[in-house]
């Protein structure tokens, strides 16, 4: 029976106003990351300088391109994107973009951004919608949409996606450094007291803690917010002023803008041309000049891959995040598990990592510092996560068989501090990560993570006198200091 | 005020409301400064007790390093002149290995350094001294060229210059067989008084260009430019958005203990990097004139002022400044004890060495050895706990996104 209402109610047809928005804010961002990056000169920073890449697994077929292949894709990406604002060849313009944008970030792991993992799911969700546009029979510079309404379920994908994004990075909030000890936020909001009005709180433990608080339950509460017409106006102010925040005060790029977007979704589906009318005052009536319903495949074995597609698509975004479990221990030190999981935010990780290499010539062990193989970005990427040191190991060990070394054997010492602990081996040190017979990163050889509460961050109050220079003088007498 | 500035303040006066329902008030007592007074207060006392004493005195040492050049270039075979002016330029590198930790602002690359005028390359480029490039000069007697040496390379000034020309005992040139000074004779020609002679005029000119840069740095804290004032109002100015910022631009500083000292000035001789032998204790820094071990000295010692304020673990812990204060008013005084000794037990280490390097190294490698562990442990603490308990980056990070 719930079945059956379920299939009804998806079937419902509805204004694909809301889709259609999606599609334009989706290219608008789209653009403006493709341009910026252009602008910025990342490409040269992330693809040009650097000699080593670490590989996806499974992916390291992907080609590397050069710095002037890469620009290309860029601009690829750019072109591409103002087809899919304009809606002109919308399924054409949207693969492309895909392409591109996926292939570049196939290149190196430390490239990897909650963000873009969300604008590769979210654009191949809307690259399967039906948010075309055609020129108008009569006006040829005028562009239609192809598709007028769409049935409800189309919309409820795009929610769900949205939904699943919020809800894994509440949970993955729902720890006691989170919630308790109130990090990595107390360590990151103390730095920034120079925020207008408010910086000075920044300081203090208990600002940490209501951020904590008010962002967990922001993610976790917030698509249910949304999906209730009496609270969703409230909801999405909330919305807004959390992303506003998280933009100003961390450097999160895109990540605030697409979530705002897409969190659009959950409005009533004619809300833009709603919107329009009103900021018109009525003289825009937005209304389509003709309806065109989309039509489902008349074969019924079309429909069911549809249907199966959408309940793989759902269950992958389920499952994906909560395959961390399948390991023991903290995912934020071991990070298994961590990438394609929606945990944004949650840790301040800084490791070091230096390799100790030996061979058959050499009666000792030498120091590699990973700085001779990664740019300081990658270098700091990487100092936290298992895989990546152990496949830079792997690397140079390659590269010093290659050189004639034999029994090339490398081990790390990689200390981290997991939300301001005290550093620990990240990895044992003990360990031949190269060991012939070895495939990667080997689970046994992550150390255990740490047991002991995070600091608390406390204010920082300084007398306002000092004494003068113990290194240049003698006396002790008192200087003011304040500037 | 600028975009993103407005969007601040509507964003803070839109949600900080119950922040400061909940926070109460922040503000300190009147005998505490706090939040970006109390890092503008450490980045003044920085200026005032590190970065401009050290400045001063440079200027001063590469005026007795003119001073005694001009002696030597008037009695160029005098061999007590030679000695006198080989001491005097060990003072300016003493001096100068200090400030080679202070490389923010002016000092620092005019690429990627906020506020750098790229003036540490003019009076040190070590490692990338052309020596040949040196000789030619020599030879041909181009140094005379003021207007020239003004607007030269990096590699053929400074203090690394310097050594090349006044401990350089040979009379062989560093250039290959087929350079234009061996092919054409021009060099064989000169007799070995010549070369002394010309090495010493040399000498004369790049001293004098490094008491031009050591004053032109100066200038450019305290003159008319007055850097000092964009450092310790940071925030209030263009180069630095915060003091915080302004911090950072000091902890990356500091990072020359793991970039240069460790990876480079020990970590190369030591066969770690760029090394296709064992050992290369030919890459040691200042291997003419043996002072690897008192450069590094030096590099800690300025190392534990910036971030301490003191010259001793025990002044440090008696008065806490710097960095130490920060770490300290922040919760993390274990963390800056454990700094302080790990500093402590790396200067024990350079300690234990009676010679110089490049002879330590077979003579007793595994006390050189030990220095690169000490230096290691050391800024393991600074790339791991350090930057996360004061929340700075890393030094040389790409602009970028994060999450």
């Amino acid at each position: 029976m719930w079945w059956a209402r379920l299939k009804t109610a998806g079937a419902r047809p509805v204004d694909v106003a809301s889709l259609v928005a999606l599609r334009v804010a989706f290219g608008v961002l789209a653009l403006f990351g493709a341009v910026r990056f252009l602008a910025n000169g990342w490409v040269d920073r992330f693809f040009g300088i650097p000699t080593f890449f670490f590989r996806y697994e499974g992916f390291e077929w992907v080609p590397v391109p050069s710095e002037g292949g890469i620009t290309t894709l860029f601009v690829v990406m750019a072109m591409s994107a103002v087809g899919i604002i304009v809606g002109w060849r919308y399924r054409l313009s949207m693969a492309a973009y895909l392409v591109a944008f996926i292939w570049v970030e196939l290149i190196d792991v430390t490239n990897y951004l909650n963000h873009y993992y969300l604008v590769t799911l979210l654009g191949a969700l809307l690259l399967c919608l039906p948010l075309g546009a055609t020129p108008s029979s009569t006006k040829r510079w005028r562009l239609t949409p192809e598709i007028t309404e769409v049935p409800a379920w189309m919309v409820w994908l795009v929610r769900f996606q949205v939904g699943v994004v919020y809800i894994f990075a509440g949970l993955a909030k729902a720890g006691p450094d989170w919630l308790i000890h109130a990090q990595p936020l107390n360590l990151w909001l103390s730095s920034r007291t120079d925020f207008p009005l408010i910086g000075p709180l920044f300081e203090h433990h208990a600002t940490a803690l209501i951020f904590s608080w008010a962002g967990f339950l922001h993610d976790l509460l917030i698509p249910l917010l949304l999906l209730w017409s009496r609270t969703r106006a409230l909801a999405f102010a909330a919305l807004v002023g959390f992303h506003a925040m998280t933009h100003l005060l961390f450097n999160i790029g895109m990540f605030p803008f697409i979530m705002t977007a897409a969190a659009t979704s959950f409005f009533e589906p004619a809300w833009p041309r709603r919107l329009l009318r009103r900021l018109s005052r009525g003289a825009w009536q937005m209304r389509p000049t003709a309806i065109k319903v989309w039509q489902s495949p008349r074969a019924a074995w079309t429909r069911t891959a549809i249907a199966i597609a959408a309940i793989i698509f759902c269950t992958y975004q389920v499952l994906m995040p909560l395959r961390t479990h399948l390991h023991d221990g903290d995912v934020l030190w071991h990070e298994q598990g961590m990438r394609w999981s929606w945990r944004v935010m949650v840790r301040e990780k800084n490791g070091t990592v230096t390799y100790r290499v030996k061979t058959a010539e050499s009666h000792r062990e030498k120091y590699v510092s990973p700085l001779q193989y990664l740019t300081p970005h990658q270098a700091r990427e990487f100092s936290g996560q298992p895989d990546m040191i152990v496949a830079l190991g792997r690397h140079i060990a390659g590269q010093w068989r290659a050189r004639g070394f034999d029994d090339v054997e490398v081990r790390v010492d990689a200390l981290a501090s997991l939300n301001g602990r005290p550093a620990i081996p990240l990895l044992d040190p003990d360990a031949d990560i190269a060991a012939p017979g070895t495939r990667g990163l080997d689970p046994a050889w992550i150390e255990a993570g740490p047991t002991t509460a995070p600091p608390i961050r406390l204010p920082i109050q300084l007398p306002a006198r000092v004494p003068r220079s113990h290194t240049r003088s003698t006396g002790d007498d008192y200087v003011d200091v304040t500037p | 005020m600028n975009t993103t500035s407005v969007l601040r303040a509507i964003a803070a006066l839109t949600f900080g409301t119950a922040t400061f329902a909940c926070g109460g008030s922040s503000g300190p007592s009147a005998a505490f400064l706090a939040g970006e007074e109390a890092r503008r207060a450490i980045l003044t006392d920085i200026a005032d007790s590190v970065v401009n004493p050290s400045q001063a005195e440079f200027v001063l040492k590469t005026e007795s390093l003119v001073t005694a050049v001009e002696t030597l270039a008037a009695a160029p075979e005098d061999a007590g002149a030679a000695t006198a002016v080989r001491a005097a330029w060990a003072g300016a590198m003493d001096s100068w290995q200090e400030q080679e930790v202070l490389q923010f602002g002016p000092a620092g690359s005019a690429v990627g350094t906020a506020g750098g005028k790229g003036l540490r390359d003019r009076i040190y480029s070590w490692p990338l001294t052309n020596t040949c490039r040196l000789d030619q000069e020599t030879a041909s007697g181009g140094y005379a060229d003021a207007t020239a040496l003004a607007v030269a390379a990096a590699n053929v000034r400074g203090l690394d210059a310097l050594e090349y020309l006044l401990f350089n005992t040979s009379l062989e040139n560093a250039c290959p067989i087929n350079a234009e000074i061996n092919s054409s004779g021009s060099w064989a020609a000169l007799s070995g008084p010549e070369i002394r002679t010309k090495r010493a005029a040399h000498a004369l000119a790049l001293a004098k260009d490094v008491r031009d840069s050591a004053r032109a740095l100066q200038a450019a804290w305290t003159g008319a430019n007055d850097f000092r004032a964009e450092f310790v109002e940071a925030g209030r100015h263009v180069v630095y958005h915060s003091a915080q910022d302004a911090l950072n631009a000091v902890s990356n500083a500091l990072f020359y203990l793991d970039m240069e000292v460790k990876d480079v000035k020990l970590g190369t001789p030591l066969g770690y990097s760029n090394c296709t032998t064992d050992l290369c204790p030919e890459a040691f820094e200042g291997h003419l004139s043996f002072r690897a071990k008192p450069n590094i000295e030096a590099n800690v010692r300025a190392f534990r002022r910036v971030l301490s304020g003191a010259d001793t673990t025990a002044a440090a812990r008696a008065t806490p400044r710097h960095f130490y204060a920060l770490l300290t008013a922040a919760g993390a005084g274990g963390l800056a004890d454990r700094m302080l000794d790990a500093t402590d037990r790396l200067e024990t280490a350079l300690g234990a060495i009676t010679t110089d390097l490049a002879s330590a190294v077979f003579n007793d490698l595994p006390a050189v050895e030990a220095i690169y562990g000490q230096l290691k442990a050391l800024t393991d603490l600074l790339k791991t706990e350090f930057i996360s308990a004061l929340d700075l980056e890393l030094p040389q990070r790409a602009d970028g996104d994060n999450d």
